[in-house]
């Protein structure tokens, strides 16, 4: 069963034009959406949320669109994004008290759990908080509720690597019963490396992969090698060549295999290596 | 419902310029019981005035992130905006008493003044509220966010002209009543009617101005 379904979503701005997107996240996966700077993650991720409003396609959270109904649409989902969302002079009691007003599902009680536990100073306004506490009191407004989809938009960001390994812990928390879902957009690759299973991966506005994070990592290689020794139908099969002070380093489709020799060395890519590759091959 | 709920995260974000409408009331009614020839009215017209600068803090205190905080919280554009009118209307309606309770503190305790008549209440309320209205319109048009200069324009400049020319009619009339009672001679003495009217067609220029920012909002990318 599907809990995210996205159908030739488009975006056009003046400069940056997001084209036909589309996926489909299970109940119970995560799924990482990665590319560099201004590739369009953002964008996607306000679209799925209803931040902006798309020019084409189709979004639909748990079998339903934000035009059929915006209120359960938005009931659905959780959003983390790499900016703090909540009013700069609020405190942790107006928060509480908005989200209670608003959701219908929202446990004061599991709140006051989550920002006990998290150390959330009450009194504080929030603008006085730090990166990690703010990080913090989002999730706690979210896991406070009843979601089914958690949007995080480079919510890792600026984290310090325990704070960081104890959001990765609850998001697999989160997704543990098997009816919820997470997309997660990040530069952080290894994070994704150790939580996602599914890996979108999208290059000025447009996909460039899209597959299981295993059989995307089984279907490349990572191959070494010495320039002199590339031949021309290798250097073909070849994605995204970059030259070091050793030889070269690129990506050779799984399937292509049997075209290297001994010459050459390969491995199995992580996503970062897969990533980068891709995208010298976009550039060239 | 909820758009009571979003005019309560208006008051909650607007909370520092709540503090310093009651702070300016208390100063307006301290100046009115010790000036001897300051007319009622005046402290009704500060409280107008102060009500159409304050009523578009919430705009003020919206940067793209937590504009964006509001559109996340499930409820329809129309209750969002619903909402912002509700935060606008009730902060005129809180002027409008800040500025009676000072006239009349002034006309119990002194005695010196008339209380401030029904329909000059009503029509200067209209006015607050349409200039209110042209306000949110403005700001959902051009973008809450956006155009930082233009909407503290927005913000400023309709509230100054609203003080000074209601002061200056004020003063105009206070120096020479006879063209204003001729004005009233002339409409058949119906001043309370006229104050009826205003009012009504102030609510429903409101409730015009609610549809346009619906539209708008309905639109707008945060």
């Amino acid at each position: 069963m599907e809990l995210l379904e996205v159908r030739n979503l488009s975006k056009y701005y003046k400069t940056f034009r997001l084209e036909k997107i589309s996926f489909t996240l299970p109940k119970g996966y995560i799924m990482g959406y990665v590319g560099q700077n201004g590739a369009g993650k953002s964008t996607t991720l306000n679209l799925i949320t209803n931040i902006c409003k798309s020019s084409g396609g189709e979004i639909y959270v748990d079998g339903r669109t934000c035009e059929e109904d915006e209120i359960r649409y938005k009931e659905a989902i959780g959003y983390i994004g790499d900016e703090f969302y909540f009013p700069d002079n609020f405190r942790v009691r107006d928060i509480r008290s908005v989200l209670k007003d608003f959701y219908t599902t929202f446990s004061t009680e599991r709140f006051d759990e989550l920002t006990e536990h998290w150390k959330l100073d009450r009194k504080l306004q929030v603008k006085d908080f730090s990166r990690g506490m703010k990080v913090k009191l989002m999730f706690a407004s979210v896991l406070a509720r009843e979601t089914k989809l958690l949007v995080l938009d480079e919510a890792t960001n600026g984290l310090d690597p325990v704070v960081r390994a104890e959001v990765l812990k609850t998001l697999q928390e989160y997704i543990a019963d098997g009816e919820r879902s997470v997309i997660f957009s990040t530069h952080i690759l290894s994070d994704l490396e150790q939580i996602a299973d599914y890996i979108y991966f999208i290059h000025d506005g447009r996909t460039v992969l899209y597959d299981a994070k295993d059989e995307l990592m089984d279907s490349f290689l990572l191959v070494k090698g010495e320039r002199s020794a590339l031949f021309p139908e290798l250097q073909k099969a070849l994605i995204g060549v970059i030259d070091n002070a050793y030889g070269f380093e690129a990506i050779l489709p799984s399937e292509k295999a049997d075209l290297l020799t001994r010459e050459f060395h390969f491995e199995k890519p992580t996503i970062d290596q897969i990533v980068i590759h891709y995208i010298k091959e976009k550039e060239d | 419902m909820k758009a009571l709920y979003f005019a309560k995260i208006d008051y909650i974000k607007s909370r520092t310029q709540l503090y310093l409408i009651l702070l300016i009331g208390i100063i307006v009614t301290a100046i009115m019981q010790m000036s001897d020839d300051m007319p009622g009215q005046v402290g009704f017209i500060y409280g107008v005035f102060i009500a159409i600068v304050f009523a578009t803090a919430p705009f003020g205190a919206c940067t793209r992130k937590d504009a964006g905080f509001q559109e996340l919280l499930p409820a329809t554009t129309l209750q969002r905006v619903l909402g912002r009118f509700l935060f606008g209307f009730s902060l005129l309606l809180f002027g409008t008493c800040i500025g009676l309770v000072a006239a009349a503190g002034s006309y119990l305790m002194t005695g010196r003044r008339e209380m401030v008549p029904l329909p000059v209440c009503l029509i200067t309320f209209a006015i607050g509220l349409v200039i209110i209205t042209a306000q949110y319109i403005l700001f959902y048009l051009v973008g809450e966010s956006k155009g930082g200069q233009f909407l503290s324009l927005v913000r400023m400049v309709p509230g100054m002209c609203f003080f000074f020319l209601s002061m200056k009619l004020e003063g105009a009339i206070q120096e020479d009543p006879a063209p204003a009672m001729a004005v009233i001679e002339r409409i058949g003495g119906n001043l309370d009617s006229i104050g009826w009217i205003s009012t009504v067609l102030s609510l429903a220029i409101m409730a015009a101005g609610i549809l346009v920012c619906t539209r708008a909002a309905a639109k707008k990318d945060y």
